[in-house]
């Protein structure tokens, strides 16, 4: 190995040793990928009630469709983020994991409280994308770049709907929107985005395995 | 032929190495953090920080919170030796592209 080949490496151990300590990626690609499909499938579940069982979603129903899916989609992050730790060989509650979560936590608690004060499946939707959004822009400061614009997407999202929502989703004469439509937004935004994410993630290649956290033997 | 000797010898070690680069990323570092991160035992670290702190590298506070623990962060000197090790290095890269 010549001089420059050792000291390119010994630079680039660096920085994926910087990288490590300094990136943490809170939502998996794969994560995302069934996140967005369980959207879909919300949303699904919103149409099966309508034209099939002839009833729509009720507010609670589609609180509690919703839920579900919150649920299903932060256990199937633990099993993906627990993976990607055992890979990397670090501990799962590292302290990018402890980082991530009291980043996330003010937007996701204020979240949720909201959820249980306002009963109205449009307002529920517009409160869970902004906060989303702000629950991701939270962990700017060490999430990859990919996913500050899943937190922009969100928020933007989010910042043009409140006081659009109305105009769009409420047409004079006609009165709140049914838990389908405001289902088909829930799949657009969590499902559509979501899917994005993991195709850019993937397509990147920017949830590779980084190098273990060793450096070269010295000369 | 490049000069090795420009590579400041103390930041060079393979442990001390990694343990400046991570404390290069963050503000600072627990103790725990550092020995999970880097996969070194109690003594080694141990070891390795008071080489760097008694170069003037490195500092700690110990603090208590729910339970004791030191911190340790790069001081201005440290994170100028650091940068200059990795100016060397880009060098000896440049180097062999002219």
């Amino acid at each position: 190995m010549t001089e420059s080949d050792y000291a390119g490496r010994q630079l680039r151990v660096i920085r994926s040793l910087m990288e490590r300590a300094t990136i943490y990626r809170s939502l998996s690609a794969p994560t995302a990928l069934v996140g967005g499909l369980l959207s879909f499938g919300g949303f699904a579940t919103a149409y099966y009630a309508k034209h099939n069982r002839h009833e729509p979603l009720s507010p609670n129903q589609f609180l509690i469709v919703w839920l579900v899916i919150l649920g299903l989609t932060c256990f199937t992050n633990l099993v993906f983020l627990s993976r990607g730790a055992a890979q990397r060989g670090e501990r799962f509650f590292s302290a990018g994991m402890k980082c991530a979560l009291m980043s996330v936590a003010p937007a996701f608690l204020v979240a949720g409280a909201l959820t249980f004060m306002v009963h109205r499946p449009i307002l529920q939707a517009l409160l869970w994308i902004s906060f989303y959004g702000m629950g991701l822009l939270a962990t700017q400061h060490f999430a990859p770049r990919s996913l500050i614009a899943l937190g922009w997407a969100f928020f933007l999202t989010g910042c043009g709907l409140l006081p659009t929502w109305k105009h769009l989703f409420m047409p004079p004469g006609h009165g709140e929107p049914s838990a389908l439509v405001v289902s088909g937004l829930m799949a657009a935004t969590f499902g559509g985005y979501h899917l994005a994410y993991a195709a850019v993630v993937w397509a990147l290649g920017e949830e590779r395995v980084v190098a273990p956290a060793t450096v070269p033997d010295d000369v | 032929m490049f000069d090795f000797s420009q590579l400041d010898k103390l930041i060079h070690e393979k442990g001390r190495l990694a343990i400046m680069t991570l404390l290069a990323a963050r503000a600072d570092w627990p103790f725990q953090d550092l020995k999970a991160e880097l996969k070194m035992s109690d003594g080694n670290l141990i070891s390795h920080l008071r080489t760097l702190h008694q170069a003037g590298y490195v500092a700690y506070r110990k603090e208590i919170l729910t339970r004791p623990q030191t911190r340790y962060e790069l001081t201005d000197r440290g994170r100028k030796a650091f940068r200059n090790y990795l100016r060397v290095l880009e060098e000896m890269v440049k180097s062999a592209k002219t």
